[in-house]
């Protein structure tokens, strides 16, 4: 930057200082009152800043505007137009918190906002703090400072709105220490309100084989097939029968698709979709001999499992099937989806369970789960935890979202051939014709499989096992029929009228499925983090970095070498600018000598727990 | 034994008659709303989609002159009026509806040198010329008040500051921006570049800040009082920008290039949000 040559203008901010100082103390007749000096030397500072525009002047006159640096150089180093993030305004905190006084003089007992308990604040936080970031530049620190403290905030703000929701969860407790698995159901009937008493009910079913059964997303409709072809769908609640037909053909198992206006019947060559008053829609006959079918709602995918091997997966907003994978493991007959990031989970002969997705030839993981086979799996609702059951007639807890590893085993007398999870957590397993329900400590941690807090049994083995979603109902299929079960405490009381309610009109039922179909998520982006897209891609960054350093011989952003600054008086020789780079090159080793020495410690920390107890042996191996 | 099942009442989730709204009861947990980044994912890409389909951003062509349309002039206060010149010397004033109006001039002045630029100060009767050098005539005069220049090449453009108006810009063809005070008619800063720069445009809302359209492809943002460096540098055209205009809100300005498109650049930021072409 050249500017043009004009004596006066360039008055040094310093003098200026200087001069303003001795005014002051003439003015002032040398060591005045001291409000007075300060007064006025803050006065003096703004007008020395205005004297001397922008940052500070460089003597140099005749000057290029810059080095010879490569073109991405370019890229500046402040930006003076765009302003800093705006951090959200802390509360200013006042120092005296004035009680508020009302006409009366009465005072406000509970001062200030409600309290909000941790644990709730918990559930609303979205970011994971436990991940180390790369490296960044301040720019991207403070955005992600900006956004931390944004989630903070909205986190008390929807924890705080949870006073607003107005149902509260179902209990059932014994007193005087009685056991709660052994109260009957017809007790639970007797003790509860009619509306609630009117969900128990029995259809004795016996002439059409044993029945599977699934509910609609909202929970309001029940769909059921018998194994000689009996399917029918009602709405359970109001009992008013939607159709009820026979398929003349074995039914494997029946599932609704989106709404209540659409099944899938897998049938004993193909599978068939119909509508709900019975009419034939399709016949896929590219999904033969199917034994078990699972609708994913938020991809529109109808996952099917093949006695032939093959995992399925049918678009059924286009009709196409995505994907059909060969699962390489003989018959597949046990299934069954994560309603957290919408993997399929199967199960195998050699008791391993299979995670599935769409996007993958193979599969993104394999859990060795039991001795023998895998007879039932089951995944809560939040991801976090999967049951299996196998012929070893073991039942045990695996933890999904961390470590794949199990957290709880319990020996059944007789192994379990079926599993459910309810909304809340309580796991159902049906063993023969008893079906026994198994409930968590609270809301958080698996369910403790030590004594169970219900148990029925049915007129006949059990086929079929599902808790209705936003009812404290359990419905199985078994070879009498169906049994709809009170089970207090099982679902979630307080539905989200825009994602699935069970007391919506056709107008609101058309609206839904209009804007879930525009929503409708690409199966490319099922993947075991359904939160995946949302964070930075290390791994392409990495590749992308250094693909440019070989495109252009160099790396733009390696740090530059350290160059003294050239100083005057004679600070600037030889030795002197060897020493200080010298310092500076120590500092620098220094520091990475001491991350190495944490990082130490830190595997050495990791590596302690896994040993076993110290035997005399020990020093013979070290 | 106590025992409550969940019974919800439908009297509280059904509404009473056909004219009152529905009711929706919303709980915000996660859990019932799984699959948020994905979801979000997809809404954003229809979103864009949709915006792409319906953005028409073509809305007329003013045909008339005879010969390629070189330069374009806008009224600094009426919105319906622009100005329009041809190579074959024909000017056409658009004053909405009409377009086509010939206009004569009130006054001719011959001058000694070639003059590349025009424009005119915002407030005052003033207005300035460039060719070899800057300079400033008065209305009603046919010579100038002052001539300003430095350095020994010819000069392409000259802007004054819509805000500061004493203050002019100009670009001269050994790749320089001369930045002049016509209260002490001198230049008061240079600024020298890799390459040359064809216009330079005004903030009409930042009383220091303008943007340079420059060869390199490229356009940057200068503050007037730290010309080392500059404060946004836009990198989005493929070819020689030719023409930089500023919108009045100040946000946004848009650049003509030689590549046959037209960009709209925010002024904060380094990309383009918007580019128009024809086929």
């Amino acid at each position: 930057m050249e500017r043009a040559p004009k004596p006066g203008r360039d008055v040094p901010p310093k003098k200026d200082k200087l001069q303003a100082k001795r005014k002051v103390e003439a003015f002032l007749g040398g060591k005045g009152s001291f409000v007075c000096l300060r007064f006025l030397a803050e006065e003096t500072a703004p007008t020395t800043a205005r004297a001397s525009p922008g940052p500070p002047r460089n003597k140099k006159r005749n000057q290029e505007l810059r080095p010879q640096r490569p073109k991405t150089a370019h890229i500046l180093k402040k930006s003076r137009i765009s302003k800093k993030p705006q951090v959200p305004k802390k509360l200013r905190k006042r120092k005296n918190p004035e009680p508020q006084r009302s006409l009366s003089g009465a005072q406000d007992p509970f001062p200030g906002p409600a309290p909000v308990p941790v644990e709730v604040v918990q559930k609303f936080c979205r970011i994971d703090k436990s991940k180390k970031l790369p490296h960044s530049k301040s720019k991207t620190r403070n955005r992600l400072e900006v956004a931390e403290a944004e989630e903070k905030e909205t986190s008390v703000k929807a924890a705080r709105s949870e006073l607003l929701l107005a149902e509260e969860p179902g209990f059932l407790e014994g007193e005087d220490g009685e056991d709660t698995a052994k109260i009957l159901q017809a007790d639970i009937v007797e003790a509860v309100d009619i509306a609630s008493a009117a969900k128990h009910f029995d259809l004795n079913l016996r002439q059409f084989g044993p029945y599977r059964l699934n509910y609609s997303r909202t929970g309001r409709h029940l769909a059921f097939g018998g194994r000689r072809g009996h399917v029918a769908a009602l709405d359970w609640v109001t009992k008013r029968l939607m159709c009820e037909i026979n398929v003349m053909e074995t039914v494997r198992d029946i599932r609704f698709l989106h709404s209540e206006a659409l099944l899938a019947v897998a049938q004993n060559r193909w599978l068939h979709i119909y509508d709900n008053q019975g009419i034939e829609l399709h016949c896929i006959r590219r999904c033969d001999r199917v034994t078990r079918l699972e609708f994913l709602p938020f991809h529109f995918l109808l996952a099917t499992a093949s006695e032939t091997g093959f995992l399925t997966y049918l678009d059924v907003s286009v009709g196409k099937i995505v994907a059909a994978l060969n699962a390489r493991a003989g018959r597949l007959d046990v299934m069954t989806w994560n309603p957290y990031n919408a993997v399929i989970h199967l199960g195998h002969s050699n008791g391993t369970v299979s995670l599935w997705s769409p996007a993958m030839k193979e599969p993104l993981a394999k859990i060795l789960c039991h001795r023998g086979g895998v007879r039932a799996v089951a995944v809560d609702s939040t991801g976090t935890y999967m049951a299996t059951s196998g012929l070893d007639h073991q039942l045990k807890i695996f933890d999904l979202r961390g470590t794949f590893q199990p957290l709880s085993a319990r020996t059944l007398p007789q192994g379990a051939g079926h599993l459910a999870f309810s909304q809340r957590g309580l796991l159902v397993a049906g063993m023969g014709d008893v079906v026994n329900i198994w409930a968590g400590q609270g809301q958080t941690g698996p369910p403790s499989l030590e004594q169970p807090y219900l148990t029925h049994r049915l007129s006949g083995p059990v086929h079929g096992l599902q808790f209705c979603p936003f009812e404290d109902v359990l419905g199985v299929g078994h070879s009498g029929g169906i049994t709809s079960m009170l089970v207090p405490g099982a679902a979630e009381p307080n539905f989200d009228g825009l994602e699935s309610n069970p007391y919506r009109s056709r107008k609101q039922r058309q609206e839904w499925e209009v804007k879930a179909l525009l929503e409708k998520v690409p199966a490319e982006l099922i993947c075991l983090d359904p939160r995946a897209l949302a964070e930075v891609d290390v791994i392409s960054l990495e590749q992308e970095k250094k693909e440019r350093i070989e495109r252009l011989g160099y790396d733009p952003e390696a740090k530059t070498p350290f160059q003294p600054k050239p100083k005057q008086k004679g600070r600037s020789s030889t030795a002197s600018l060897v020493k200080r780079k010298r310092k500076v090159m120590d500092e620098d080793h220094r520091d990475k000598v001491r991350q190495s020495l944490e990082q130490q410690q830190h595997k050495q920390k990791k590596a302690k727990p896994s040993r076993a107890r110290p035997s005399a042996l020990d020093r013979f191996v070290h | 034994m106590k025992v409550k099942m969940l019974s919800r009442n439908p009297d509280n989730y059904v509404r009473e008659t056909k004219l009152d709204l529905q009711r929706v009861p919303r709980n915000y947990d996660p859990t019932l709303h799984p699959f948020e980044v994905p979801r979000e994912y997809v809404r954003a890409l229809n979103a864009t989609k949709l915006e792409r389909v319906f953005a028409k951003p073509f809305l007329a062509s003013l045909d008339g002159h005879r010969d390629g349309v070189n330069c374009l002039a806008k009224h600094p206060k009426s919105l319906a009026t622009v100005l329009s010149g041809a190579c074959d010397g024909e000017q056409w004033k658009m004053d909405a509806p009409a377009y086509g109006e010939e206009e004569e001039p009130l006054h001719t002045i011959l001058g000694k040198t070639v003059y590349t630029g025009i424009d005119h100060h915002w407030k005052e009767a003033v207005f300035a010329t460039c060719g070899q050098q800057v300079d400033i005539w008065d209305e009603q005069r046919t010579s100038p008040i002052c001539s300003m220049t430095w350095g020994f090449d010819s000069i392409s453009s000259v802007k004054f500051n819509p805000i500061e108006t004493f203050l002019l810009g100009s670009c001269a063809s050994d790749r320089n921006i001369v930045l002049y005070d016509m209260r002490q008619s001198t230049p008061l800063k240079k600024v020298i570049l890799d390459m040359r720069t064809n216009t330079i445009c005004w903030n009409p809302m930042e009383a220091f800040i303008f943007t340079a359209a420059n060869e390199d492809y490229n356009l940057y943002t200068f503050d007037m009082c730290a010309l080392d460096t500059p404060v946004m540098v836009h990198m989005d055209h493929v070819s020689a920008v030719l023409d930089v205009d500023y919108s009045p809100t100040g946000k946004e300005f848009v650049s003509a290039s030689f590549d046959k498109s037209i960009r709209i650049f925010p002024v904060d930021k380094s990309r383009s949000r918007e580019v128009y072409h024809t086929k």
